[in-house]
C-alpha cells in the first residue's frame, strides 16, 4: 500500500486534535501513520474510545470483555459514536462507512472490525451469513424429525429463520385429531433451535471458545406469549436478538410471525452452552448482564452458588 | 379577565457582573464593564474595546477546552451542542431558577415556557462552513450546525432544562428579547402559561462584534472609560457586548400561591415598526414614539406616571437623537421622565439588550434608584427638554419604561412598576 509519512504540519495538526488522548495513543497514531505498524491500530482505537468515556482509575478498554456493549455498558450514545468514528478516521486516515459503524455494538465487534480492516479482509460485521437446511443439519444437534428450521440467517446479534409446517409432522395426528394445530411448545422449540444456531456459530468466534459437544441447553424463559395458532401449510418466521452473552449463558428476545402477523413473543429466552455436565450438577443459574451501563463493574455469574446446596439437576430438555 | 404579570427571578452573565448582586453594585456606582478586547485587531481607527464577559474562556473552537467560573458544570453530553451564548444563558438560567425558587417540576412543566432571543453564533457558523468548504462536510462536527443557528438558544435550553411549555425564539434584531418579553407577558396575561423564562443572549467575540464595523456603527475610541457615550455630543458609535440575561415572568396568582418573592410588576408593553430603512432609525423616532404610546395605553398609565426611561440609545449619532425626539413628543405637555442609557456601562448586547435592560430596570425599581447615563463629557444640546441623568438623583422611581429598537425599524417599549 502506498503511503507517505507525516509531514510536520500534519503531525502538528494530529497532536492538536488528539491532545486529550493519552501519550501512548498519540505515539500509536504516529507509528501507524509513519510506519504502518499494524499492532498500533487497536491501541489507537482503544485510546480514542477511552477519551470519550469515563473509566475507573486503572481500567482500560483492552481488559474489558468483547461482550461489553458500547451503548448500554460504556454509555456511548449515537452522537458520541459519531465523534469516535470521526476521530478514528482522522487518526488513521481511513474512512469508516456509516453502515459499518452502525453494526459495531460491542468491544468484540470493534476488535473484529479492526482486525478485518488491518488485514484487508472484507468487513464481516455488517454482512449476514445464510444457512440452508443441509448446512443447518451439520451444525445443530437437533435432527429430523425434530428439526424445525429450514433456513437461517445470522447478522451480528440477530438470527432469523423460517420453517414450513408441511402437515406430515407426527404430532399433528394427536394435536388435534379433528383440527391439526401446531403446538405452542413446537413453536418455542423452533425459536430455541434458531437460538441454538446462533450460539454454535457466534459464541466460539466472540468468546474465543470451542464448543466440542454441540449441545445447547434450555435454561428458561422470562415471558412467553402466544397470539394466534399456526396450522399445517403455515410458514413461520423466527427472529431472535441476543441481549446478553456471558459464558455459559446467552439470553435472547424473540418473536414468531406467520404471514406478517405476530404468532408468539418471548423474552429472556436463556440457553446454556459449554460444559453441559457442570451445568446439570450445579443447577439452574440466573443470567446476569456483563456490566451495568454505569460501568460499576462486572457481576460474577452465579453458576452453582454453593450456599444453596445440591439442587435437582436441570431437566435435560435440550434444544 | 387578564392576569397580572410579575417578575419573580433574574439571572445575569453580563459585562458588569455575573450575578444580581454584582450587577446591582455596578449600576449603582456606574461601574463600566468595557475594556480593551484583544480579540479585536488593535489598530487605530478600528474598534478596540468591548463589554467583555469575565470568568469564562470560550474562545477555542473545541468546546472541550472551554472553562467556566467555579460553580457551573455542564455535562459534556449537553455542552457539545452549545455555542458560547448558550453557555452564558445556561448559567443565567441557573441563577434565575434559584432566585425564583422554582423546583425542577415547575421548570419542566406544560405551563412553563421560554421566550428566547439570540442572533445565533456567527463564530460557530463560520467555523463549520469553513471546515465544510476546506475539508469536506464529513469533517464537520455533527452538532456544529444545531449549536450555531439562530434558535440554538431555545432548543438547547428546552433540552437541558426539559422545558415543556411554549418554547420559541424571536428575531427583530436589537429589539428581539424585548419582543420576547412582550410575548411572554401576553402568554401569561392571556392565561396560556403561568411562568415564562425570557432569555436574551449573544456571543462575545471577534465574530459577533467586528462585523458591525463594516456598517460603520462601532465606536473607534480606544479608551474604555470614554466609550460608548450615548447622548454625548461627541459620541461615535456603539460598543459590542454579549452574555445572557434571564427574566422570570410569572402570573401574580402563581407567584402569590407559592409565596414567591416579587421583584417588580410588568404593567404592559407596546410595539411599532418605523417602515423606513433597513439600517437607520426613522430620524424623528416615529415608530418608537408609537411603541411608547402604545405601551402606556396597554399598561393603563399616563405619561405623567413614568418616572424613568431606560433608553435604547446605543451611542450612535442618529439613533440616540431619534429616541430623544420620540421621548419629547410622547411626554409633550407632561412631566418628562429621567432618561439614561445603561449601554454606556455594558455596551450594546444586540439581541440580549431588551431582556438585560428590562432586568436592570426591574432591579433599579426594586432598589429604589435610577442608574445614570455614564461617560457623558458634554451632553448633546439636542437633548434639551429631556432630563438625561448625568448624576445620581435622590428620587425613587415607581413606574419605569424600557425601550429597545432594532435594525429595520423594530421598536418595543415595556412598562414596569415597583412592587411594594
Amino acid at each position: 500500500m502506498d503511503f507517505a509519512p507525516l509531514n510536520l504540519d500534519q503531525e502538528t495538526r494530529l497532536r492538536e486534535s488528539f491532545k486529550r488522548c493519552s501519550p501512548e495513543t498519540m505515539d500509536a497514531i504516529l507509528r501507524f501513520r509513519n510506519q504502518r505498524e499494524i499492532s498500533s491500530v487497536i491501541v489507537v482505537v482503544n485510546g480514542v474510545i477511552e477519551r470519550y468515556i469515563k473509566l475507573a482509575p486503572g481500567e482500560t478498554l483492552a481488559c474489558k470483555p468483547g461482550t461489553t456493549r458500547l451503548g448500554e455498558d460504556l454509555g456511548i450514545d449515537s452522537l458520541t459514536m459519531l465523534e469516535i468514528v470521526m476521530a478514528i478516521e482522522e487518526a488513521l486516515d481511513f474512512r469508516i462507512e456509516d453502515s459499518e459503524a452502525r453494526a459495531i455494538r460491542t468491544l468484540g465487534d470493534v476488535r473484529q472490525y479492526v482486525d478485518d480492516r488491518v488485514h484487508n479482509r472484507p468487513v464481516s460485521l455488517a454482512t449476514a451469513e445464510t444457512y440452508e437446511r443441509d448446512r443447518i443439519c451439520l451444525i445443530l444437534p437437533q435432527q429430523p424429525p425434530f428439526l424445525f428450521l429450514d433456513k437461517g440467517e445470522i447478522r451480528g446479534d440477530q438470527v432469523k429463520g423460517t420453517y414450513l409446517f408441511r402437515g406430515d409432522e407426527s404430532f399433528f395426528a394427536g394435536h388435534f385429531r379433528d383440527e391439526p394445530i401446531v403446538p405452542a411448545s413446537i413453536v418455542y422449540e423452533a425459536l430455541g433451535q434458531a437460538g441454538c444456531l446462533w450460539v454454535l456459530e457466534q459464541v466460539p468466534k466472540r468468546l474465543s471458545l470451542s464448543l466440542p459437544a454441540n449441545h445447547v441447553l434450555f435454561v428458561g424463559m422470562d415471558e412467553a406469549r402466544f397470539s394466534r395458532r399456526a396450522k399445517p401449510g403455515d410458514e413461520i418466521t423466527l427472529e431472535l436478538e441476543m441481549t446478553r452473552l456471558r459464558a455459559p449463558l446467552v439470553v435472547f428476545n424473540g418473536r414468531v410471525t406467520v404471514g406478517g402477523q405476530l404468532l408468539a413473543r418471548v423474552e429472556g429466552l436463556t440457553l446454556a452452552f459449554g460444559d453441559i455436565n457442570a451445568h446439570e450438577e450445579s443447577g439452574a443459574a440466573e443470567p446476569v448482564g456483563a456490566s451495568t451501563s454505569n460501568g460499576n463493574g462486572t457481576h460474577p455469574v452465579n453458576v452453582g452458588s454453593p450456599s444453596v446446596g445440591k439442587t435437582a439437576p436441570v431437566p435435560v430438555a435440550s434444544f | 379577565m387578564k392576569k397580572r404579570v410579575v417578575i419573580t427571578g433574574l439571572g445575569f452573565i453580563t459585562s458588569i457582573g455575573n450575578s444580581r448582586d454584582e450587577v446591582l453594585d455596578s449600576l449603582r456606582h456606574a461601574r463600566s464593564g468595557i475594556e480593551i478586547f484583544p480579540e479585536l485587531p488593535q489598530t487605530p481607527g478600528s474598534p478596540c474595546v468591548a463589554g467583555t464577559i469575565k470568568g469564562f474562556d470560550l474562545s477555542s473552537p473545541a468546546f472541550d477546552d472551554w472553562t467556566l467560573p467555579p460553580g457551573y458544570t455542564i455535562e459534556r453530553t449537553e455542552l457539545r451542542s452549545m455555542c458560547p451564548h448558550v453557555v452564558y444563558a445556561w448559567c443565567a438560567m441557573q441563577q434565575a431558577i434559584a432566585h425564583a425558587r422554582l423546583g425542577p417540576d415547575r421548570v419542566s412543566h406544560p405551563r412553563t415556557g421560554a421566550m428566547c432571543a439570540s442572533g445565533g453564533s456567527m463564530g460557530m457558523i463560520y467555523d463549520n462552513l469553513h471546515t465544510m468548504v476546506t475539508r469536506g462536510v464529513h469533517k464537520c462536527y455533527p452538532l456544529g450546525l444545531p449549536a450555531a443557528i439562530p434558535g440554538t438558544l431555545n432548543s438547547n435550553l428546552a433540552a437541558s432544562f426539559k422545558l415543556k411549555g411554549a418554547v420559541l425564539g424571536f428575531a427583530s434584531a436589537c429589539a428581539s428579547s424585548a419582543h420576547a418579553l412582550g410575548y411572554g407577558f401576553d402568554q401569561i396575561s392571556l392565561d396560556r402559561q403561568d411562568i415564562a423564562f425570557v432569555v436574551g443572549a449573544e456571543d462575545c467575540n471577534l465574530y459577533s462584534i467586528l462585523p458591525f464595523a463594516s456598517v460603520r456603527a462601532l465606536s473607534v475610541v480606544a479608551d474604555p472609560d470614554k466609550t460608548p457615550a450615548p447622548f454625548d455630543v461627541k459620541r461615535d458609535g456603539f460598543v459590542g457586548t454579549g452574555g445572557a440575561a434571564v427574566v422570570v415572568l410569572e402570573s401574580l396568582d402563581s407567584a402569590q400561591a407559592r409565596g414567591a418573592d416579587i421583584i417588580a410588576e410588568v404593567l404592559g408593553w407596546g410595539e411599532a415598526a418605523d417602515g423606513y430603512n433597513i439600517m437607520a432609525p426613522e430620524p424623528e423616532g416615529e415608530g418608537l414614539g408609537r411603541a411608547m404610546a402604545s405601551a402606556l395605553a396597554d399598561a393603563g398609565v399616563i405619561p405623567d406616571d413614568i418616572d424613568y426611561v431606560n433608553a435604547h440609545a446605543t451611542g450612535t449619532g442618529v439613533g440616540d437623537l431619534s429616541e430623544i425626539k420620540a421621548i419629547r413628543r410622547v411626554f409633550n405637555g407632561a412631566r418628562v421622565p429621567y432618561v439614561s442609557s445603561t449601554k454606556a456601562l455594558t455596551g450594546h448586547g444586540l439581541c440580549l439588550a431588551g431582556a438585560m435592560e428590562a432586568a436592570f430596570t426591574a432591579l433599579a425599581l426594586q432598589n429604589r434608584f435610577m442608574p445614570i447615563s455614564a461617560k457623558i463629557a458634554q451632553l448633546d444640546p439636542a437633548c434639551h427638554g429631556v432630563p438625561v441623568l448625568t448624576k445620581p438623583v435622590g428620587e425613587e422611581p415607581v413606574v419605569a419604561m424600557s425601550n429597545s429598537s432594532g435594525f429595520g425599524g423594530a421598536n418595543v417599549s415595556l412598562v414596569l412598576k415597583r412592587w411594594d
